[in-house]
């Protein structure tokens, strides 16, 4: 016998998990599901059973449906339709049978935790949260007497008992490593893209989504020494810049750092992580690569976290290869090159004519804007350096990488971010997708040294941020990407809330669970053991205190009567109360009065249950001892 | 095939008789039985392996996407079954059954009349979802626990009966952990011989015959030799006829039942025996029953009237 209120709150929870769930549905089965919920509704409405064969034929085109979607669509998108179709139908199918309801609860737990799948930020995992538990409750629902729908409150209690006992699972349970490799297919990959045109990064300016989190352990830099590194282009086609680096996995120097920082990076789908200049140590699932880069063993499909330490200096030279890579210039741009050549001629050392060039910017009045002109001439960065002369970071990085070239400097562009905003809730730094930026690494003394023609023509585009740079047109332009409305904005607020839950709770991993065992380890036990031990035997005497107080007031009573009369006769065992007053009157007929007040008054208190009645027993047993002392 | 069947079906009647061998020096019949440690047994039932098995899936599905989140429903279900292995046992723990308390009669029916049993339960708070199955009568499910149960025993022949061992069971909460105790209750009951309509016994009409003296009747088993009617017997030897004395002139005699009937003719005269007892009591008859394993002296009385039924339903 089914619980009534099952089918109703299964399919509440069926069209909530619906709505969650969207982003991993496609528009076909988000209707076909919403059908099949509102067939249910109308004939659980109706008191109409529907025929397991109807049921049957609706699956197997369902999963035709799907297997003819199969090779256009995510394998993982489809396993969640395949699950969804399976709870719905399942759902269906439901009248009053208790085995199908539970095999429904039971796909619908599955369900509703691959919806983590989709997305992890707090909102999302805290609706997610909130269907579990509902679907606890059909589960609960199952089991639980049928007159009864609501939880009692031992039932609570047990819940109470489960949370304490997973979170101590959580943070000590053993992990696995991942045991097969997993990448999302069909993911639209965001944030920086593998190539860089000169007039790049425009589209990434105009996003305001997160792109990744970093706390600092102990100093934070300045604001202008915020260079994020993620990416290294070297060739250059003469529209493009294209990533040309040997993967060869490099071993990091291990020297201390000035700085520490944890970083919690958004889904993005690539492999390519940020840092701040030469990383000295790593923390997590990443490992360097060429160019001083850092970059994750997998996709980047959740929120991901790592910690890295960096000194802020410069990147090192790493081979005489490198070196020589970044001087080819395959296509021409004769003003720019005659212009190096000029520069170069004037400034022998690579520091000298990197101020040459600050100061070649700074004077030929360059400006900053989103919205440059289109370049379309066959060589670009001439058209861009003596033509236009106004352009976006990616226009600068470009023009300047050729200049460095041009006059036999090896250059390379250096894409990433700059900057962040602080968060004075957390005070943790949070980069945005519009922070993106693009600059030019040359080198110098076997370091890579970094030039960020940006700083002369915008220095407001440092320090201030993007927006304080840009004139007010440009801004109104920005602006209209990052319309948000009331409840965004007060969601923004909040966004330290969701920081700390990827920190603490995401990003949980194996590093940090050794540590804790460590942690655990090195705890004074014997102290601990001894705490413990006193205050259970604390908590045990404070028991029977409380014990013996509740003891029911007739015991007490009884004790007491049995204490003051005792010099007047001894109570043998298998008298009752009553015969033994009535002998103790026999015995001192010059009390007797009292002793049957007493009794009378004992009577009525302990079977009349007349509660004034042990003030007078307290009184008389009083004046029986206050009288027996002056005899004695 | 039906041989297969039958071997597997006699190992396992052996095994059962093991078990309940062992379960007998475990927990010997008793009137009055708290439920302890000792008694109930806890295992997961068929849902709850499905539910570990989603449990192992989260956690592989969890590890392999390093998804937390995913970990942490893992740990929550998994919690959620070790809690509940704990209150799976303390939905039967402390539970008190006591058999219905002795009665000035013994626990008595009538074959083909069914035997309502009544146990008085204690410490029901908190506890649902119950049900209690045996050989003997319907399995019952309760959603709260009443103070008294009352199992309705199947129709049996007539004999002396002990309840049998019966098991109580519960899944809640979540049907994941069947806690289970099979019990053995100090609870014997009668099932009499049926009582038959009375048809070609002699004993009715005597009944009705009026206050004369007398008056003559067919010999029964059990009249006085002394009243038997010579004369007439040595007419017709076959058909003894007796003098009857009315019952205010003569002071009533004691009535004799003696059990004669074998094989099938014994249920008919058994179930007519038992009508012809309930008759003399509710007369306030004297009567003795004899039978061929014991005989009962003159009496009357409710307890003599059940020590005659005891008699005749041992025969």
């Amino acid at each position: 016998m089914l619980n009534p209120a099952f089918i109703p709150t299964a399919l509440l929870v069926q069209l909530m998990l619906l709505a969650l769930l969207q982003e991993g549905l496609s528009w076909w089965s988000s209707l076909v599901l919403m059908g099949i919920l509102l067939f249910k509704y109308i004939s659980f409405k109706a008191q109409q059973k529907v025929r397991m064969m109807t049921i049957n034929a609706l699956a197997v085109m369902l999963c035709l449906l799907l297997l003819s979607q199969l090779w256009q669509q995510d394998m993982q998108d489809s396993m969640l339709q395949l699950l969804f179709f399976s709870a719905a139908l399942r759902l269906f199918s439901i009248h009053s049978e208790l085995p199908h309801a539970k095999k429904l609860v039971w796909v619908q737990y599955f369900l509703i935790t691959t919806g983590f799948m989709l997305n992890q930020s707090l909102w999302f995992a805290s609706a997610v949260f909130l269907l579990f538990f509902c679907n606890l409750y059909l589960h609960y629902l199952l089991f639980a007497p049928v007159q009864q729908s609501k939880f009692r409150w031992t039932d609570i209690r047990l819940l109470l008992w489960v949370m304490p006992f997973c979170i101590a699972l959580f943070v000590l349970f053993p992990r696995l490593p991942p045991l097969w490799q997993t990448e999302r297919q069909h993911q639209a990959q965001t944030g920086l893209a593998d190539e860089l045109s000169l007039g790049g990064l425009e589209r990434l300016v105009q996003n305001d989504s997160l792109a990744f989190r970093v706390e600092f352990a102990n100093e934070k830099p300045a604001q202008h020494e915020l260079y994020w590194r993620a990416k290294v282009f070297e060739a250059f086609n003469g529209q493009d810049w294209l990533p040309d680096l040997q993967r060869t996995p490099q071993q990091p120097v291990t020297t201390a750092g000035r700085y520490q920082y944890q970083l919690v990076v958004e889904p993005h789908f690539q492999r390519s992580l940020f840092s701040l200049g030469q990383v000295s140590q790593l923390q997590g699932q990443v490992q360097t690569v060429a160019a001083g880069l850092i970059e994750s063993r997998q996709q980047i499909s959740r929120r991901f976290s790592y910690s890295l330490t960096s000194n802020g200096s410069a990147v090192a030279q790493q081979n005489t290869e490198e070196a020589k890579r970044n001087l080819v210039l395959r296509h021409s741009n004769p003003q720019a090159s005659e212009l190096a050549l000029q520069l170069k001629q004037q400034h022998t050392t690579a520091s000298a004519y990197a101020r040459a060039l600050y100061q070649y910017f700074e004077q030929q009045q360059f400006s900053y804007s989103l919205r440059p002109p289109v370049l379309n001439q066959q060589a670009q960065v001439d058209q861009f350096l003596f033509q236009h002369k106004v352009g976006f970071c990616g226009h600068y990085a470009s023009a300047a990488a050729y200049l460095f070239r041009a006059a036999g400097i090896p250059a390379r562009v250096v894409a990433g971010y700059q900057g962040g905003v602080w968060q004075t809730q957390g005070d943790y730094l949070q980069v945005l997708q519009k922070d993106a930026h693009a600059w030019v690494e040359y080198l110098e003394d076997g370091y890579w040294r970094r030039f960020d023609a940006t700083v002369i023509v915008a220095p407001l585009r440092l320090t201030q941020g993007l927006s304080d740079a840009l004139s007010l047109s440009e801004r109104q332009f920005l602006d209209q990407f990052f319309q948000r409305g009331f409840l965004g904005s007060w969601l923004q607020q909040l966004e330290w809330l969701d920081y700390y839950w990827s920190v603490w709770v995401l990003s949980f991993d194996q590093t940090e669970q050794r540590f804790i065992w460590h942690y655990f380890k090195t705890m004074p036990w014997l102290w601990i053991a001894t705490g413990i031990t006193t205050s259970l035997l604390l908590v045990l005497i404070i028991y029977l205190w409380l014990q013996r107080s509740s003891q029911s007031q007739n015991v007490l009573l009884r004790q007491r009567m049995l204490k003051v009369l005792r010099p007047y006769g001894e109570k043998a065992d298998y008298q009752s109360m009553e015969s033994y007053l009535r002998q103790l009157t026999a015995l001192h007929p010059a009390l007797s009065t009292e002793l049957n007040e007493l009794l009378s008054a004992y009577q009525r208190f302990e079977f009349a249950e007349q509660q004034e009645q042990l003030q007078q027993c307290r009184k008389l047993l009083h004046q029986l001892a206050k009288h027996n002392s002056t005899v004695g | 095939m039906t041989l297969k069947m039958t071997v597997w079906q006699k190992i396992k009647q052996k095994l059962r008789l093991r078990f309940y061998r062992w379960l007998d020096k475990r927990q010997p019949a008793s009137t009055e039985l708290t439920l302890r440690q000792h008694l109930l047994y806890v295992f997961p039932s068929a849902y709850g392996a499905w539910f570990v098995l989603l449990i192992i899936l989260l956690y592989v599905f969890g590890s392999n996407y390093q998804n937390n989140l995913i970990l942490l429903c893992a740990y929550l279900l998994l919690s959620l079954f070790c809690c509940c292995i704990l209150a799976a046992f303390f939905n039967l723990y402390r539970l008190q059954l006591k058999t219905s308390p002795p009665l000035s009669m013994p626990l008595h029916t009538y074959a083909g009349q069914s035997l309502t049993l009544s146990l008085a339960l204690s410490h029901t708070e908190h506890k649902k979802m119950l049900s209690f199955s045996g050989d003997e009568f319907e399995a019952l499910l309760f959603e709260t626990l009443p103070e008294l149960v009352q199992l309705e025993l199947y129709q049996r022949q007539r004999g002396f009966y002990q309840l049998q061992r019966f098991k109580l069971e519960s899944y809640f909460p979540f049907g994941l952990i069947r806690c289970w105790t099979y019990i053995q209750l100090q609870q014997p009951y009668w099932v009499y011989p049926a009582a038959a309509e009375l048809k070609n016994t002699n004993a009715a009409p005597r009944q009705q015959i009026p206050d004369q003296p007398d008056q003559l009747a067919p010999y029964l088993p059990g009249d006085q030799a002394s009243s038997i009617d010579w004369k007439r017997l040595a007419k017709n030897p076959w058909q003894p006829v007796v003098r009857q004395n009315s019952e205010s002139t003569v002071p009533a005699l004691p009535k004799t039942l003696i059990v004669t009937a074998t094989g099938a003719a014994l249920e008919l005269q058994l179930s007519q025996f038992c009508v012809l007892l309930h008759q003399y009591e509710q007369q306030g008859e004297s009567y003795s029953l004899s039978t061929p394993l014991s005989t009962i002296g003159p009496d009357q009385g409710q307890a003599h009237l059940h020590r005659c039924l005891q008699a005749l339903t041992l025969c």
